[in-house]
């Protein structure tokens, strides 16, 4: 089956019941994290095609020609992703289980809105169940990497 | 376990898997219920990603929804920003995530039927549900659940929803805003001259499939959608609606949370300002 992940192509055998999330720590993207393995906390999420999705119930078939990329490939080239710098500046990162699952969700948010309220953020979050933070500094850290991002683009 | 996972590339060919591989095979949309909770004789997915069945269309009959257009699709769907009130707006923001709604099919909710806010919705606003069975058939949904032990497995193509005509509201119950109701309610009504001339009161999560309470919504036609004919809707609806204990609520619990939303569902869609 082809697929890429992080905009690198893969050809692999993979199996007809194996869960996307299987597969992508198989292959060594461990920032894709197992959490509840039910699809209700939102550690693994991934955006294929651009949607952020759980990858624990999305079919590793179903992936056949899509792009995926994970928390690895906002950062390809070691230089932190807005997102990523935010949530260290504004401490929005404490055991760090449900990170990667939040920048993805974050990531999807800011490529189809630059500028969410902060009652879109809380409810593009609410799939992703953080248990240390309140969402408080998660929160703070998508509008302040959203006004990051804002000004690089508005130049 | 699941040994083979099939990529159809039309109805036809979906259908003529299902017929051939009988209990072994399910039919797959998002994947976000199934791949959880797989039968222990299936053996097969047969993804409908490839068949064609994605995508809105509109006419001059209403709306065309394909099986695999997605929860996020249909949200983000501006013509449905209005439409009967904006209730499929209003019900699509409170389902789960939009992790979830961003794979989860409305063909998978059409198929599975419970343990859905979307169904409700479609049984309140007169929806019909189109599907292949050797032909290509369309009927009321209502009727395609009541008439579906008598037929054999279909593949569910999507959904037809008539005209913009009637006012509508959703309300559900749930523990948290992120966990699936224990009790849902929607409502529909179209108005002739002031009066109510077709009603449904839909309850579903009692924890079985959906249904629209008859008696009660024959009680509204004919009156003004007003506060005494609601409160006497909502005391029928509580009296009459049958419900189930599960571990989530008991069935007192239920037959209570019936009569508020209810109540609040056709407040709402009588204009009424409703305690939130």
């Amino acid at each position: 089956m082809k697929f890429s992940v992080n905009q690198r192509l893969f050809d692999k055998e993979v199996d007809a019941g194996e869960s996307l999330l299987d597969l992508l720590r198989r292959l060594g993207f461990k920032g894709v994290k197992n959490g509840c393995d039910n699809g209700d906390c939102g550690t693994c999420a991934v955006l294929v095609d651009g949607r952020a999705i759980t990858s624990c119930d999305y079919p590793a078939p179903a992936a056949e020609g899509k792009r995926i990329l994970t928390v690895e490939g906002l950062a390809p080239d070691g230089q932190l992703h807005p997102l990523q710098a935010a949530f260290l500046d504004t401490g929005a990162v404490q055991c760090g289980f449900c990170t990667p699952g939040m920048l993805i969700s974050a990531a999807e948010l800011l490529d189809r809105d630059p500028d969410p309220s902060e009652d879109v953020i809380r409810a593009t979050l609410r799939g992703n169940l953080c248990r240390c933070t309140g969402y408080v500094k998660p929160v703070e850290a998508v509008q302040l990497a959203a006004a990051r991002m804002r000004e690089v683009n508005d130049g | 376990m699941i040994t083979s996972y099939l990529h159809p590339e039309s109805v036809e060919e979906a259908f003529a898997t299902l017929q051939q591989q009988g209990q072994r095979a399910r039919l797959l949309g998002g994947g976000t219920d199934l791949t959880l909770h797989t039968p222990t004789e299936v053996t097969t997915f047969i993804d409908l990603s490839r068949a064609g069945l994605d995508g809105i269309t509109a006419d001059d009959t209403g709306f065309h929804i394909g099986a695999s257009t997605t929860l996020t699709d249909l949200l983000d769907y501006r013509p449905f920003a209005d439409f009967w009130s904006g209730v499929l707006h209003t019900m699509l923001a409170q389902v789960a995530s939009p992790l979830h709604r961003n794979a989860a099919s409305i063909g998978g909710h059409l198929a599975r039927g419970r343990l859905s806010d979307v169904i409700p919705v479609l049984l309140a606003i007169d929806a019909n549900v189109s599907f292949f069975d050797g032909t290509y058939c369309e009927m009321p949904l209502a009727e395609f659940y009541s008439t579906r032990k008598n037929r054999t497995p279909v593949v569910v193509t999507g959904v037809h929803l008539g005209p913009d005509d009637g006012m509508a509201a959703f309300r559900k119950f749930a523990r948290t805003t992120y966990d699936l109701a224990i009790l849902n309610v929607a409502c529909g009504i179209r108005l002739e001259s002031g009066l109510v001339s077709w009603a449904r009161i839909v309850v579903g999560e009692r924890p079985t499939l959906a249904v629209n309470l008859v008696d009660a919504s024959a009680d509204l036609v004919g009156h003004p959608l007003d506060g005494e004919a609601i409160g006497q809707a909502a005391e029928k609806a509580r009296e009459s609606v049958e419900v189930r204990s599960d571990p989530r609520a008991s069935a007192d619990y239920r037959r209570h949370l019936a009569g508020v939303l209810v109540h609040r569902c056709l407040s709402e869609a009588a204009g009424a300002e409703v305690y939130a």
